[in-house]
């Protein structure tokens, strides 16, 4: 079973990998010759490799062979420095997920693109992010990871900030690089404690030497080594998945293109955290363990709840995508492994969906801003409305998908969003006390998340288009969108369905996905069931809520006068709890004025130092020269006029010659010598 | 040939300097292309030195081994018998391991960049090139000599062209700037002079001292028992005073059994000095000698200065490899024959190293002036050394020679980014700029490698750097328990920093639309030339190979550091415990 065949999929998986990169090195060098058929070409590229990518899956789960081959990248004493290309059954579905959302994206944005003066560039980049991507999935040295993990950070940079010409572009790229930076330096003291415990970073041999107990250090700095191992890696989690506190460069992150945004800010590289979580949540201990899933639990809870007041189409997804993230990390807090991992692979799908959705509504309105030649906001949901008639393909991909997500049965988001609140109801009883919070916020957020869903369902797609109100007509210039958008929606909407992953609609335990990720958890059948229909029935009163409040309005005025936009509770959510403006006031502002203080203090305090000091050493060399000018030269002067007097007197016996004056000093002098070193 | 390689990669740019001086004034154009051909020739020797170093397993790794140095060149230079006071002996003495072999090969390097960059020099062009061939050839001889006296020769001689090339081509303040390094530099060879004439007292040559006591004919015939037989008449003071032979080999200063027993350095007597161990304090000594040179805090701040008031070649030149000497010096001479110190004062370093990251990199984060970012960043970037030396793991001095390479590398190719606006526009305010992209497109693209290099990304070489250093500091407390966890926590903040100022700079700088002060010269701001990009692409290709293929070098650092590590930490733990025994007393 394993050998020839294994190592054939090796080298695919490798291949796979390697393909993006060989499209961006072709693109960023001859991107400008190849013009439009860049785009072509790199979709074709992505397009072989998802093939590629199915295959490989196929041979995994159906042939049961997970390799793993190791190449050297250098050796350093006894340690070398390894690189594992790990393909099991996890590697090989998230490589499936990777190339065909990256494949889709590739192909929405062959259209979302066209005309930009840097398209060729913008493909390069998604090849870049794709083969960094690739390569956090398949490597398994937590060095490499990293290696990756800045690289997909770099891909996001320059993608955020790809139309530079917006300042708020910029802004966001340098923010998201630099927010996931503070979380990076935690991910290497992780991976520095790591490299202390078991002198390796191999994960395997990292876990092996973890399970027999065979560590570096003595015993007394092991635990707090581990510990320190686990909090750091989660440091980085934190950072990439977009965690309460780093939260806030995601959704500054949305001035991105908006493909981009499905691939790289809800599909993939977000989720790199939780993978790389359940990559190594052998290494928890029990407190950061609690620690995880009470920062989970806040982030779906805080963004959750941003969500409910924000009125740019991108804004509710980027605040629903940290809320379901939020769920992801709180399930690995929780012990539930696979729930979370079964997550991620649905929300990809469904919320990959929801953004491409959002990038053909915006690509719609935008036409219309340009064919009317008006100005208005085409992200804002309160220039929609009734696009479901205009644009059906996307309206019915947008229902699917945001079913998923609202969490209702028959979609996928509910089996995998109700395993992972089975486990932290099954964690709080065990635990109990506080613990309950960890369900509890998480049903909370559940009936919030589905009533966001239905809010931004019902502005964008139903009632009237309100963008008739300002612009007459404006309606008829909508038009439907073309087959490379379509095709990429039909395909991730099918896949938000809930039996792609599980015959049965209501229980995603025997799901050939979950059944394979959760190993041996046992779960109590009854909490199951309870779990289930508060969930379901959270979804649906949530989604009812928000059709009494936007769709018949039959509660829309108590909503107003609850919630008025003056009102605290309002500002405190379309502001995101105010954090962002928390950081500035108090983190950015600050490290500036150290660092302005600190130019300062350099600049007068220590080269001051040294410039008075250097000032009083020309103040004494003066004194000096004072004393030398008329204390010692007075002397010197002094003993010339005695010694000429002297001179005239043995002037007989040296003839006045000046040769010969020379020559008795010369005489002196070795005499002097003599008797110094006889001395 | 072979046998004189080191000297050639010295005396070639001599001749040239001479040769130049020489050349009548019609030929004052070909001046460039003479000291361009020099560097060409110096790096093709180097390459050549490289591949003819055997480096497989098991090949001699020098440190502390006469024996295990490659390429030695070592001829008698000076011999002056002083009666009584014994006898001087000075060596032309030069030789190479995997603490310098690299080090060579990154100045070789440079130097061709250098000559390059020097083409925007117009006036007083055969003082420059002269002066320059001069440097070239005092900072190889700096890098490969193995007598005290000889490198002190070379260290020394380096400021005379550093302060005249600062001093007549640099920038407005260019007089206070040169004065300012020279001064510094030389504050801190007085102490190094110090110690090296203390060491000199103490350090006896056993195997000339062989041969004046008549235990062999010549030095070539000198067997270790005699060595030994000299060392054991040395302690129970069998040789007449007139028949010591005194050194200043290095070598010969790393081996306890040469010290003549009751002299200032010897280890075994606690000989005060202030009351401290004179051996400490000659370590501390050193150390902050070499320390200037690196620079650290808080002794850094001839660096801004000399780099802004620069010009680009020479600050190409200062950041790429003077810098470097500091780092070198410390671990061939301090470290090297004090080793007791390096256990000592090992927090202290640390901590130094660590100040030095932070302070760096918050004080580049508040700067305006482009140059000046640079040269704050490069001070950030030699604490990672200072960090990794500490940590005295081999990780940490892999990282940290690793370190020192990478950072010439790549502060070349940023000294030669503020170069290319300067010499357009003669401005370097970050403020006065703003997308450059759009009229400098490939310059810009280079821009954005060397940032994103000097941050530390994945795929440069600084980040293999600076990964074996954090990687050293992290153990070091649970390896040797030298450097606390906390030091290599808080210098991750560096690494924050740095993606700060570099993504900050970008943003206002180099991207969005274009806008430029309007007193500017904006029609100037053209693409890089060929000659400049001839610069900056062997700059990048090589920070990415050695981001991608550690073993290039490592493979060539990593037998010395080894034996470097265990060396000092044993010698260095044993001779501390008799000192401390010593002071308990």
């Amino acid at each position: 079973m394993e050998g020839a065949q294994t190592n054939d999929i090796a080298i695919i998986a490798t291949g796979i990998t390697l393909m993006p990169l060989f499209s961006f090195l072709l693109l960023i060098f001859f991107g400008k010759k190849l013009e439009k058929k860049s785009g072509i070409l790199a979709t074709a590229v992505l397009a072989f490799s998802a093939l590629l990518s199915l295959y490989v899956f196929y041979q995994v789960w159906l042939n049961q062979g997970s390799t793993l081959t190791h190449f050297e990248w250098f050796s350093h004493q006894t340690n070398a420095f390894v690189i594992g290309i790990n393909i099991d059954k996890l590697a090989a579905i998230m490589l499936v997920v990777v190339t065909l959302v990256s494949g889709l994206v590739h192909l929405f944005s062959l259209v979302y693109m066209k005309g930009d003066k840097n398209f060729p560039r913008y493909f390069a980049y998604l090849g870049l992010f794709t083969f960094s991507m690739l390569g956090i999935i398949l490597t398994n040295n937590i060095i490499f990871i990293y290696i990756f993990w800045e690289l997909v950070g770099v891909s996001s940079y320059l993608l955020i900030g790809f139309w530079q010409e917006k300042p708020a572009a910029l802004k966001a790229s340098k923010k998201a690089f630099l927010v996931n930076r503070i979380g990076d330096a935690g991910f290497l003291v992780g991976i520095l404690s790591l490299f202390a415990l078991f002198q390796n970073t191999d994960l395997g041999i990292i876990a092996s030497k973890h399970f027999s107990g065979v560590y570096a250090v003595d015993f007394a700095s092991q635990y707090l080594l581990i510990s320190l191992a686990g909090m750091g890696l989660f440091c980085g989690a934190i950072g990439k998945s977009a965690q309460f506190p780093l939260s806030v460069w995601l959704p500054d992150a949305m001035e991105g293109p908006t493909p981009v945004s499905a691939l790289i800010h809800a599909a993939t590289m977000v989720a790199a955290g939780v993978y790389m979580l359940a990559r190594i949540a052998f290494i928890f201990t029990p407190e950061v363990q609690i620690v995880i899933a009470a920062i989970g639990t806040i982030t779906a809870f805080m963004a959750a709840y941003a969500a409910l007041s924000q009125n740019d189409i991108k804004a509710v997804l980027a605040f629903s995508t940290i809320s379901q993230l939020g769920y992801m990390v709180m399930g690995i807090g929780v012990g539930t492994v696979g729930a979370s991992l079964f997550h991620l692979v649905t929300h990809a799908f469904f919320k990959a969906c929801l953004f491409l959705s959002a990038g053909a509504i915006i690509h719609v309105m935008h036409q219309v801003e340009h064919d009317t030649k008006a100005h208005f906001d085409p992200q804002d949901m309160r220039n929609m409305g009734g696009l479901r008639k205009k644009i059906p393909v996307v309206f019915i991909a947008y229902l699917f998908s945001a079913m998923a997500l609202a969490g209702l049965p028959l979609f996928s988001g509910f089996l995998s969003k109700d395993a992972i609140l089975v486990g932290a109801y099954s964690f709080a009883s065990e635990y109990g006390g506080a613990a309950y919070l960890i369900p509890l916020f998480g049903f909370l957020s559940a009936l919030f998340t589905a009533f966001y869903v239905g809010r931004q369902l019902i502005m964008v797609f139903f009632g009237e288009f309100n963008l008739e109100d300002k612009i007459k007509d404006a309606g008829n210039y909508i038009q439907d969108i073309s087959w490379e958008m379509k095709l990429p929606l039909v395909i991730l909407g099918f896949l938000s369905i809930g039996f792609v992953f599980s015959l049965n609609p209501f229980d995603g335990e025997n799901g050939w996905l979950l059944a394979t990720f959760k190993g041996n958890l046992v779960i109590d059948h009854s909490q199951k069931l309870l779990v289930e229909v508060i969930s379901a029935s959270l979804a649906i009163s949530g989604l009812g809520l928000a059709w009494l409040v936007y769709g018949n309005r039959v509660l829309y005025n108590l909503k107003q006068s609850l919630f008025p936009k003056s009102s605290f509770a309002y500002k405190l959510s379309l502001n995101f709890w105010y954090m962002d403006s928390f950081y500035e006031r108090v983190l950015v502002k600050n490290s500036i004025l150290i660092a302005e203080k600190l130019k300062t203090f350099d600049l007068s305090i220590i080269d001051g130092i040294v410039n008075k000091l250097a000032l009083f050493n020309v103040i004494f060399a003066h004194i000096i020269a004072w004393v030398d000018k008329y204390i010692v030269d007075g002397f010197v002067n002094f003993m010339v006029m005695v010694s000429g007097k002297t001179g005239n007197l043995t002037r007989s016996f040296q003839g006045g010659k000046v040769q010969s004056y020379f020559a008795w000093t010369l005489f002196g002098f070795i005499c002097l010598l003599i008797y110094l070193i006889n001395e | 040939m072979s046998e004189s390689l080191l000297s050639l990669l010295i005396f070639v740019p001599l001749i040239a300097a001479i040769v130049i001086l020489l050349l009548p004034k019609s030929l004052n154009g070909s001046l460039k292309w003479i000291t361009l051909g020099t560097t060409v020739v110096q790096l093709i020797l180097s390459i050549l030195v490289m591949l003819k170093l055997d480096w497989s397993a098991g090949a001699p790794v020098g440190i502390n081994n006469q024996g295990n140095f490659q390429l030695v060149e070592n001829h008698q230079w000076l011999h002056l018998d002083l009666g009584t006071l014994g006898t001087i002996s000075i060596q032309y003495f030069l030789g190479l391991d995997g603490l310098n072999s690299t080090m060579v090969l990154l100045t070789a390097i440079v130097m061709v960049i250098g000559a390059i960059s020097s083409f925007e020099i117009s006036h007083k062009r055969k003082g420059f090139f002269a002066l320059f061939n001069v440097l070239s050839a005092t900072i190889m001889g700096c890098f490969m000599a193995l007598d005290f006296f000889l490198f002190y020769l070379f260290f020394e001689f380096m400021l005379l062209p550093m302060y005249f090339l600062i001093g007549i081509w640099g920038g407005p303040r260019r007089e206070y700037a040169s004065i300012k390094f020279f001064i510094y530099t030389l504050l801190g060879s007085i102490f190094i002079l110090i110690v090296m004439i203390g060491l000199y007292t103490s350090v006896i040559d056993p195997a000339a001292t062989a041969v004046k006591i008549g235990l062999t004919e010549s030095v070539e015939n000198v067997t270790t028992e005699n060595v030994e037989q000299v060392q054991e008449m040395l302690k129970v003071d069998q040789i007449k005073p007139e028949n010591l032979v005194r050194t200043f080999s290095l070598i010969a200063m790393m081996d306890a059994e040469n010290y003549i027993p009751g002299s200032i350095f010897f280890k075994g007597e606690i000989t005060s000095f202030f009351g401290e161990n004179a051996r400490l304090i000659a370590f501390l000594l050193l150390f902050i000698g070499f320390a200037i040179k690196l620079p650290a805090v808080p002794v850094h701040t001839w660096l801004p200065d000399a780099h802004v008031q620069a010009p680009t070649a020479i600050s190409v030149v200062l950041a790429g490899i003077l810098l470097k000497i500091g780092g070198y010096g410390i671990l061939r001479i301090p470290y090297s024959i004090f080793p007791e110190g390096a256990i000592y004062f090992s927090w202290w370093i640390g901590l130094f190293g660590v100040i030095a990251i932070v302070y760096g990199a918050f004080v580049a984060l508040g700067t305006h002036n482009l140059k000046k970012l640079i040269a704050y960043s490069s001070v950030s970037h030699m604490g990672f050394v200072m960090l990794g030396i500490a940590s005295l793991t081999t990780e940490g001095i892999n990282g940290a020679i690793y370190q020192m390479f990478s950072h010439g590398i790549i502060s070349a190719m940023l000294f030669l980014v503020a170069g290319v606006v300067y010499y357009r526009t003669h401005n370097l305010e970050i403020e006065n700029y703003k997308g450059l992209i759009s009229k400098m497109p490939v310059y810009s693209a280079m821009v954005m490698v060397a940032f994103f290099a000097s941050l530390g990304l994945p795929g440069f070489s600084g980040f293999v750097a600076e990964l074996f250093v954090f990687l050293g500091a992290f153990k070091s407390e649970s390896a040797n328990g030298l450097i606390p966890i906390w030091m290599a926590i808080v210098s991750t903040l560096g690494l924050i920093l740095g993606a700060a100022y570099y993504l900050w700079t970008l943003q206002r700088m180099y991207l969005g639309n274009f806008w430029a002060q309007k007193d500017l010269a904006v029609d100037q701001l053209t693409d890089l030339s060929s000659r400049e990009l001839i610069m900056f692409v062997p700059l990048a290709i090589m920070t990415i190979i050695l981001g991608l293929f550690p073993h290039l070098l490592l493979d060539v650092i990593s037998p010395s550091v080894n034996y470097f590590v265990n060396f000092v930490e044993a010698t260095g733990k044993e001779n501390l415990e008799i000192i401390l025994q010593a002071i308990n007393k």
